[in-house]
């Protein structure tokens, strides 16, 4: 092997970044991003999918080479890394959206951030935090900006916030972010 | 320092001696000296840790600590990178006759650029998350151990890498700390997206 194994070690972190965010999602419950109803089944298909990427990625071809031959730099490994997740996400979030397409069907308002999924899949929750942003603006430019700046942040914290203290600063979009959503 | 550097170099000489004795130990090591297995393994506890959390604000820490983690990974690197333009150490392997397990690395073996990575990654990741922080050190330490069996580093080395990589951590906790609103908004982005 002389060639770069820089689409190797992509379709490494590809697989088992799917492996993991099933993992994931069968230990947090979150049932819109699970590819299976059983909680166990998804977790053993993860896991499965992560092992078996490493085991293809390091019994397939030797790999101790160094980034001037078929090795890959420490920037490109960052690189790679960040693609190959965000392409494991990316069709994660695409294929379980569709294979739960009807859950959380009807449900009025959802949490937000992740724990939305636990009750609907990413697309139902994606589409229901963009609507009040997306609806049409109105007015000049000026009134439709300050009117959208307020929608984002409408739906980011939805409703003033009590002030906190200085202890619990650090939590205070979490707090009120998840609880008021 | 003469009797450190003579030390440095017993150290390594004794461990090295373990190469070609036990087939199965030299196919752990072969994978643990790695540049990607060990990495790999941080890197993708750090993303698995993302979406863990008993609640919201155990999440919220989590998450903070991942993007601390990474942070400190780049500025780590960084620093051993500047480090390099100063200081220049031979290898072991090229200094003195040692089997080695690994491909032979041309640059500088002062400090070790492995053990700050991963270092700093499992100190940002350890304020935050005890358990998590305390597995991802025992990964570093033993990708440093392979490193150091295999003839490619001193111990100084990694103990110089590793307290970079601790310290970076360290500061890029604390630095995200003192600017509070950013990593705040940057996680309320994620969340409105429902990624975080």
């Amino acid at each position: 092997m002389s060639e770069s194994f820089i689409l190797d070690y992509f379709l490494l972190v590809f697989a088992a970044s799917c492996g993991l965010y099933q993992m994931a999602a069968a230990c947090n419950r979150l049932r819109g991003l699970m590819l299976f109803e059983s909680k166990r089944l998804t977790f053993i298909f993860g896991l499965v999918l992560w092992v078996g990427a490493f085991v293809w990625f390091f019994l397939s071809e030797p790999r101790n080479m160094p980034d001037t031959g078929a090795g890959l730099t420490g920037n490109e490994q960052f690189g790679y890394f960040f693609a190959g997740g965000g392409a494991g996400l990316a069709v994660t979030l695409a294929v379980t959206s569709l294979r739960n397409w009807r859950l959380g069907k009807g449900t009025e308002t959802l949490p937000i951030g992740l724990d939305a999924l636990r009750d609907t899949g990413y697309a139902r929750a994606l589409f229901q935090s963009l609507t009040p942003i997306l609806r049409p603006l109105p007015g000049d430019l000026r009134t439709s900006l300050a009117a959208l700046r307020r929608r984002i942040e409408n739906t980011l914290i939805e409703g003033p916030a009590p002030s906190p203290g200085p202890a619990e600063r650090p939590h205070a979009t979490t707090s009120s972010g998840e609880g008021d959503g | 320092m003469d009797t450190v550097l003579a030390a440095d170099a017993m150290i390594v000489a004794v461990l090295n001696q373990g190469i070609g004795r036990w087939s199965a130990l030299d196919y752990a090591v072969y994978l643990v000296v790695s540049d990607y297995f060990i990495p790999l393994a941080i890197c993708f506890w750090m993303l698995g840790l993302w979406f863990c959390g008993d609640g919201p604000i155990s999440r919220d820490r989590n998450q903070r600590a991942v993007l601390a983690a990474a942070i400190s990974l780049g500025f780590a690197n960084l620093a051993v990178l500047i480090l390099n333009g100063f200081f220049f150490r031979e290898r072991p392997f090229v200094s003195m006759e040692l089997a080695t397990l690994f491909y032979e690395p041309t640059d500088s073996s002062f400090p070790a650029n492995p053990a700050a990575v991963a270092f700093a990654a499992a100190g940002a990741i350890w304020l935050a998350n005890r358990g998590v922080g305390a597995a991802l050190f025992l990964l570093a330490a033993l990708w440093c151990l392979a490193r150091v069996y295999s003839g490619l580093f001193y111990p100084t080395d990694i103990l110089s890498g590793a307290l970079i990589g601790a310290v970076t951590g360290w500061l890029i906790t604390v630095g995200m700390r003192r600017i509070d609103p950013v990593p705040a908004w940057v996680l309320a982005g994620a969340r409105f997206l429902h990624l975080a």
